[in-house]
């Protein structure tokens, strides 16, 4: 064990404190070293990356909103309360910074001509069909609020309870958003459901 | 046990989200029901799909190098980057405020030299579009008693004036479907049984008016259309100039007709001469996106020679040049197309000053409500629209009639006797198609696409012109009617048999003529 001092988390089981850990590093840098917020960044840039891309779909601006979360992160560091996770932390600042962006692309959308061709929905016609192409455009026409939580569960892992707090919500509502989430998107790939058996 | 289980539970069990109690419960529940099994599994293959079809994002090498460049950056040049674009806003607007107040008419000039700039756009290479040389006699009849003149030698669009119940004038372009009776001007002017000189006459008459049309309506490549507004008078004129000729030439023509005769020579000499004096320097121009009254002067000399010369080079170079003229003459054609996106303006017109525009699939009219038609001298121009009109009344007191279909023919013809107080009686044959087999077929399927205009006209074209002297008639009544029409036909059929059979075998004869009076 460990002789440095131990540290609740969240968790129910208590976790052998590393010195490295995020509360350390967080500390460090309050106390002056700025180093230690490069581990940070590199310790969570992918995650965070991920789950902009997953919720913003489009990948030429996850860097952007990306940078924008770690240097918000930056700037607000000194005032962390150490109250929950820093991850619970950074990731409501990632989803709160996709939304703000998804937010200006919607005004823009105003007074830009409106696409002609968009993708048909259904390309009954093609022999080739490449189900996980058509999986993933169908998760994508989800809502955002739904589309979230169900990715944030499925591919990042994440419990109901760290999902509820990344989006400030309650734990009763991720779990209504997530089944509709995928009531919905048996809806959108029932009509592929021969090839979906297969 | 079937107590129901809420689905989202059964998502929650495949995240593995509940508590013991709650996984047990789940657990008993699907021990018993196959369709929550069956719905649990449908729930896991939607999850399978979510997990393995999202690709992860590549990485991103400089991703680190970049943020921290940003972090080092001094905050200095960070706040001014972040508010230059506020200030440069801010720098604009007060520029523009002070702009203003020094040249308060600066926006509104800047407008006026767009109009103008458009209106000259619209205004160049404009032409005549009604060639003296295309318009035939029947053209011009036609457009002094039915007001219509055909805008191509195709006759497949055609110009309509009119005026509703309100006094506003308009002008209507529509397409083929609603053109004018044919052969008008050759019965007029058998019935004048006219000499030969007189026939030259009346030719030449009709010609120069002929040549007076043609610069009353002009067209360019820009798919614009110019009317003047002497056009209104310029119809007044011929139908004056017509039926004076036609009461010189035919003592029997003015005898039937007396009360359209009242007009005096003179009278109508002085109206078409002043009509023809007026200059035509205002215009209303028609364009794809825009209706505007301007001042334009057609120069007719310069554009008069200009044929000239194109006409003499084709006979000099060319073969087959009545088909080279032919050519020329139809690329000078306006085939007026319509923005779609102006449908919505059948319900809701436009309205802009003076002007109101309809517009259907079909056909597009503009009512003009102050024209600024030129002031003529025509002290007598009213009573002789009054007479005319009176005359027209008076030719609604004829009376038609006509026999039943004779027997023996295979196709049913109908004999018509167009019968008058005085000297004449027409006697017409017309054929006519089976009468059941068109209405059963036509009105109860209700087949618009044998009509050479589209569906939106006929279920629409009574609620399109408020104030307009057709009278209107709801699309749903229409249809009752048309049915309650069917019926009617199908009591008509069922006595026409009832009364073959009384008949006997005999032909038609007098006896058996049926007169519908109108």
């Amino acid at each position: 064990m460990n002789s440095k001092t131990k540290e609740k988390v969240t968790q129910p089981q208590t976790r052998i404190l590393e010195i490295n850990d995020d509360f350390s590093l967080i500390k460090r840098f309050i106390e002056g070293d700025e180093s230690t917020f490069k581990t940070l960044v590199h310790r969570h840039k992918e995650k965070v990356r991920n789950i902009i891309y997953l919720t913003v779909c489009k990948p030429e601006l996850v860097d952007d909103i990306a940078q924008e979360v770690f240097i918000t992160v930056y700037k607000n560091l000194k005032h962390f309360r150490f109250e929950s996770r820093f991850t619970t932390w950074l990731y409501r600042v990632t989803v709160n910074k996709c939304r703000d962006h998804m937010r200006k692309m919607k005004i823009r959308n105003i007074f830009v001509p409106v696409k002609e061709n968009e993708e048909p929905a259904y390309n009954l016609l093609h022999e080739n069909i490449d189900i996980p192409e058509i999986v993933r455009k169908s998760i994508y026409k989800l809502p955002e609020k739904l589309r979230t939580p169900l990715l944030l569960k499925d591919i990042e892992g994440f419990s109901y309870q760290e999902i509820a707090d990344t989006i400030q919500c309650e734990v009763g509502t991720v779990k209504s958003r997530i089944f509709r989430a995928r009531e919905g998107l048996r809806n959108l790939l029932k009509p592929y459901e021969d090839e979906l058996k297969g | 046990m079937n107590r129901k289980i809420n689905p989202e539970l059964l998502s929650a069990y495949l995240d593995g989200e509940l508590s013991p109690e709650e996984v047990k419960r789940v657990e008993e529940e699907l021990s018993y029901s196959p369709s929550l099994r069956e719905k649990l599994a449908e729930l896991k293959k939607i999850k399978e799909f979510t997990t393995t079809s999202i690709k992860s994002i590549p990485e991103a090498p400089y991703f680190e190098t970049r943020l921290f460049a940003e972090l080092d950056e001094k905050p200095f040049l960070v706040k001014i980057k972040k508010w230059v674009p506020a200030f440069g806003f801010t720098l604009l607007t007060i520029f523009i405020m002070i702009l203003l107040k020094l040249n308060p008419d600066f926006i509104n000039n800047i407008f006026e030299e767009q109009k103008m700039n458009l209106a000259g756009f619209y205004k160049e290479n404009l032409k005549p579009l009604l060639f003296a040389s295309e318009l035939t006699n029947e053209d011009i009849f036609n457009f002094a008693f039915y007001n219509q003149l055909p805008l191509d030698n195709k006759k497949s669009q055609y110009i309509q004036l009119g005026s509703d119940k309100k006094g506003n004038d308009y002008f209507e372009i529509n397409t083929a479907g609603f053109s004018a009776k044919e052969d008008n001007f050759k019965r007029f002017v058998e019935t004048l049984s006219l000499s030969s000189k007189e026939q030259e006459q009346f030719d030449s008459l009709m010609k120069s008016y002929a040549e007076a049309l043609q610069t009353q309506i002009l067209v360019n490549d820009k798919n614009t259309i110019a009317i003047s507004p002497n056009l209104w008078n310029y119809r007044k004129a011929i139908v004056a100039d017509i039926l004076a000729f036609a009461k010189q030439s035919s003592e029997e023509i003015a005898n039937a007709f007396p009360v359209l005769f009242k007009v005096e020579t003179p009278v109508v000499e002085k109206v078409v001469k002043n009509v023809k004096a007026k200059k035509d320097n205002e215009y209303i121009f028609f364009t794809p996106d825009t209706l505007f009254i301007d001042t334009f002067v057609f120069n007719e000399d310069e554009f008069n020679k200009e044929m000239a010369k194109v006409e003499r080079l084709i006979e000099e170079q060319y073969e087959g040049i009545e088909n080279q003229k032919r050519v020329m003459r139809e690329q000078e054609i306006v085939k007026l197309k319509l923005d779609s996106s102006l449908i919505k303006l059948r319900k809701a017109p436009r309205v802009d000053k003076n002007i109101n525009i309809y517009v259907d699939s079909n056909f597009c009219r503009v009512e003009i409500s102050k024209i600024e038609i030129p002031d003529i001298e025509l002290p007598d121009m009213d009573s002789l629209e009054a007479i005319i009109n009176e005359a027209a009344k008076q030719v609604q007191a004829f009376s038609f009639k006509f026999d039943l279909p004779k027997k023996s023919s295979r196709i049913n013809e109908f004999n018509f006797k167009f019968e008058t107080d005085s000297l004449h009686q027409y006697n017409f044959n017309i054929p006519v198609p089976p009468v059941d087999s068109i209405i059963m077929e036509r009105f109860r399927n209700f087949n618009m696409g044998h009509f050479p205009f589209q569906n939106d006209s006929i279920v629409k074209w009574f609620n399109h012109f408020k104030f307009d002297s057709t009278f209107t008639i709801n699309p749903r009544d229409f249809h009752l009617r048309m049915k309650e029409f069917e019926e009617q036909m199908e009591k008509f059929k069922e006595e026409m048999e009832k009364l073959k059979k009384e008949l006997g075998k005999d032909s038609v004869k007098v006896q058996s003529k049926k007169y519908i009076e109108i």
